[in-house]
């Protein structure tokens, strides 16, 4: 169970990064609807990790969450065309995702 | 170009926030403690607005990688530093790879479709896809 809630709240991550970057590119009204998206799945994401936490050791699980969370942000941002997916870019993005899966692992 | 930079220093801000929560976050103990949770309150919605800052220039993806490896870094930077946790050679190697990784994005040109550069054609012949590597 706490295995599916952090899951869960890596994708959620995703999620308010799309809402954020929705409600920094509209403007007036059009911010609303992304910036309470954002603002719901922002806490639900907080919350699911700081529940997961509480049976999955601290380090596996931020950065099981943290793993969950730059790969689907990036999928999205590559979907929407908003990023460009150069070779570069994807084994640049794939080296900071590894080195902090190790990093904690490792801790 | 001058808007590029304040957007990294933005980010790099946002990062050390981010290292900031994540510790409260651990302390709170599911929220159940006030400090913790009241520092993690302040810092992550400071982190959030620098993020969204500076993801009206830098790239959604790239962004959010820095920004998390940053702070994951300076969180164990600093617990190692503080002799909180023990040295290891793997892990300053893993911080300097998180960094090391992160100016190689700054590096890269913007691609973003919300700036419109003179670089960027969508078109272009040149854009390598390599969708398998997700």
């Amino acid at each position: 169970m706490s295995w599916l809630i952090l899951i869960l709240s890596g994708a959620l991550e995703a999620v308010w990064a799309a809402a954020l970057h929705r409600t920094f590119q509209a403007s007036g009204r059009r911010r609303l609807a992304p910036a309470l998206l954002f603002m719901v799945s922002v806490l639900a994401s907080m919350a699911g990790l700081a529940i997961a936490m509480q049976s999955i050791p601290t380090g596996t699980a931020y950065a099981v969450w943290v793993g969950v969370g730059v790969v689907l942000t990036s999928a999205y941002a590559i979907l929407t065309r908003a990023e460009r997916p150069t070779t570069a870019r994807l084994l640049l993005l794939t080296g900071i995702a590894a080195c902090v899966v190790g990093l904690k692992v490792v801790a | 170009m001058g808007k590029s930079s304040v957007s990294w220093l933005l980010l790099l801000a946002s990062a050390v926030l981010e290292a900031v929560w994540a510790t409260a976050l651990g302390q709170s103990e599911g929220f159940t403690r006030p400090l913790p949770t009241m520092v993690f309150a302040v810092t992550a919605t400071l982190s959030m607005i620098g993020l969204g800052l500076a993801i009206r220039s830098i790239p959604l993806g790239t962004a959010y990688a820095v920004w998390v490896g940053i702070g994951a870094a300076l969180t164990v930077g600093w617990a190692m530093s503080t002799g909180v946790e023990p040295f290891s050679v793997l892990k300053v190697l893993f911080i300097a790879g998180i960094v090391g990784c992160a100016a190689g994005l700054k590096s890269l040109p913007a691609g973003s479709n919300t700036e419109p550069t003179t670089d960027d054609t969508p078109a272009s012949g040149t854009v390598a896809v390599r969708p398998e590597r997700l």
